[in-house]
């Protein structure tokens, strides 16, 4: 599937949960701080919106209910891809 | 407090326990204040589970990310401090200055362990004759944490925070005696964003620490507690090379009045060596050698006449006491067994300690044993101080160094001659010069040697035990040596 912009310029990141405020989902951040992410299971896709200072060289930080709505916990690997492309 | 507290913290939230149930009464006023179910077997099983599967999320971290997590822990801890010293002392006993001291030590650790992190692991690079030498290292994985009751912040931490620096994930098991602060830990924890999955409590007594250390999940045990528990698990992990396990125990710690000495400064460090935290410091002085005569006679004249006058009393009484209580009634029982014990053996009683009724509290105790036979070489946890008399200096280093322990040691005398032949024939980990056993620095190895560990000291040392090393030599392509082997042919 090369040819789906999204799945090209993914990136693959650790998950790791936490209930802290700052990692919390802001409600007023801009579109372009924001990046796609989704889990890996095919029979139950979920996609969601994590802002971009949430996201570290090999992990990305959830909120407990981001990371709820994604079916997913700490330790597991989630695809991370910018709105707008260029993350790679 | 009557309700039921949660016994398991792991995915970052606390679910009720399944396991033994008990109750945790403060050991002065008896109020409860932790009442609840440790976690069963298949709870500890579990948490081993998540703290397995967070850890590779935690290690990719980097150390940049998870110090940053821990330097927001020491933050809030310095914020709350006075709530926390607080509800420390209240469980504990001890009174609120100490426990306020508590709470520093566990912000410093922060810092200490960065650096210690950086200097005795991290990585480094440098070209040698066979190339380019890299050296990294690497979490081992999934630590046990096991910890004591007299420092239930400050010891614990002294593994977590370098444990969780070097990238590895935590499955903590506090002692039964101090629940609530180990919930106060994980809650400061996941404020200052340590992740779900990275630092895991279980509650329990025996059975949820036997389930813990037993568990072949886990890739070693980081341990502070009594020599007895720690033999055992040394035990159970024999034959298992793959495991760290780092043991912590006790000591059973000579302290030597020798030549001359300045005599206040003495008796200040001598009672503050013996009492402190109502005796309950693996460092406290527990036997004290002074030479017969009467310089001797009349110090511990002064020493009982001024331990008999330190201020003993509830963690909050005021104006503020030296010295809280012990940590439970049964513990203070042992302490006051241990002491008849001498009695009856030939011991002779300096001072006798007051009990308060229906508390923990009790006064500092002094017994002469230079005649009692059949002393046992155990760790006395409590504030009783045994004297023995001798009459040359190389009778009280033998007398020193006659016990299977070898935590701390100490000598009180202006002769630096006296020091040196101190120095070079005392067996221990902590080994001081007129100054007080107890109050190490974290900013130098902390162990000991004989039963008072396993050879894996502590503190500025602890990056040690928390990381393996990773050597490699690395070049960007194969080259092919200019000369062959004797017997290869290409």
């Amino acid at each position: 599937m090369p040819q789906i912009r999204t799945v090209r310029e993914s990136v693959k990141r650790y998950v790791l949960v936490s209930s802290a405020e700052k990692y919390q989902d802001p409600r007023h951040v801009d579109s372009q701080d924001l990046l796609m992410v989704s889990n890996r299971q095919l029979s139950d896709f979920r996609v969601g919106l994590v802002p971009r200072s949430n996201l570290r060289d090999d992990t990305v930080i959830l909120s407990e209910a981001l990371a709820a709505q994604l079916k997913v916990e700490g330790g597991d690997t989630v695809r991370m891809v910018d709105l707008k492309g260029g993350m790679k | 407090m009557s309700e039921q507290q949660p016994g398991v913290f792991y995915r970052g939230q606390w679910i009720a326990g399944q396991g033994e149930a008990w109750e945790r009464a403060d050991p002065v006023y008896g109020r409860c204040i932790w009442r609840g179910r440790g976690a069963s077997p298949a709870q500890v099983s579990d948490a081993v589970d998540v703290a397995r599967h967070t850890f590779p999320a935690w290690r990719a971290l980097g150390f940049e990310g998870r110090a940053l997590i821990a330097q927001a822990f020491a933050a809030r801890l310095k914020a709350q401090r006075e709530s926390l010293a607080h509800a420390l002392a209240e469980e504990t006993g001890k009174p609120l200055w100490e426990a306020g001291t508590e709470i520093d030590s566990m912000a410093a650790k922060v810092a200490l362990s960065m650096q210690a992190y950086g200097e005795r692991t991290g990585s480094r690079e440098q070209d040698v004759a066979a190339g380019h030498a890299v050296l990294r290292h690497r979490p081992h994985g999934v630590m046990a944490v096991f910890g004591p009751y007299n420092f239930p912040g400050h010891l614990p931490n002294g593994h977590i925070v370098p444990a969780l620096l070097a990238g590895n994930t935590i499955v903590f098991k506090p002692s039964e005696l101090t629940p609530r602060f180990a919930q106060l830990t994980a809650r400061i924890w996941t404020e200052a964003g340590l992740p779900a999955g990275v630092m895991n409590v279980v509650q329990g007594g025996v059975e949820t620490g036997q389930a813990l250390a037993r568990h072949d999940g886990i890739d070693g045990l980081l341990f502070t507690g009594s020599s007895r528990t720690g033999v055992k698990l040394h035990q159970q992990f024999a034959g298992r090379p793959d495991k760290i396990l780092a043991l912590e125990m006790g000591g059973n710690n000579p302290l030597i009045l020798a030549g001359s000495w300045p005599e206040k400064a003495a008796l200040h460090h001598v009672l503050f060596s013996a009492f402190i935290s109502a005796g309950q410091r693996c460092t406290c002085a527990r036997r004290l050698l002074v030479p017969q005569g009467k310089a001797g006679d009349r110090f511990l004249e002064q020493l009982c006449h001024a331990a008999q006058h330190l201020q003993v009393g509830a963690f909050d009484a005021s104006p503020a006491p030296f010295m809280g209580s012990l940590i439970s009634a049964p513990a203070r029982q042992q302490v006051i067994q241990a002491f008849e014990h001498r009695i009856a053996s030939g011991g002779v009683c300096l001072l006798a300690p007051q009990l308060t009724e229906g508390t923990a509290l009790m006064s500092p105790a002094v017994v002469d044993v230079s005649s009692a036979s059949g002393v046992p070489d155990d760790e006395i946890f409590g504030p009783v101080l045994q004297v023995y008399r001798y009459e040359r200096f190389e009778q009280a280093l033998e007398l020193a160094n006659a016990t299977r322990f070898g935590l701390a040691a100490g000598l009180l005398s202006d002769d630096p001659g006296l020091y040196r032949q101190f120095a070079d024939a005392i067996r221990a980990g902590v080994v001081n010069w007129n100054k007080p056993l107890t109050g190490a620095s974290s900013a130098a190895p902390f162990g000991g040697v004989g039963a008072s560990g396993n050879h894996r000291p502590s503190a500025w040392y602890a990056a040690d035990y928390c990381a393996w090393p990773m050597a490699s030599l690395v070049a960007d392509h194969c080259e092919l040596p200019a000369t062959l082997p004797q017997g290869m042919s290409l």
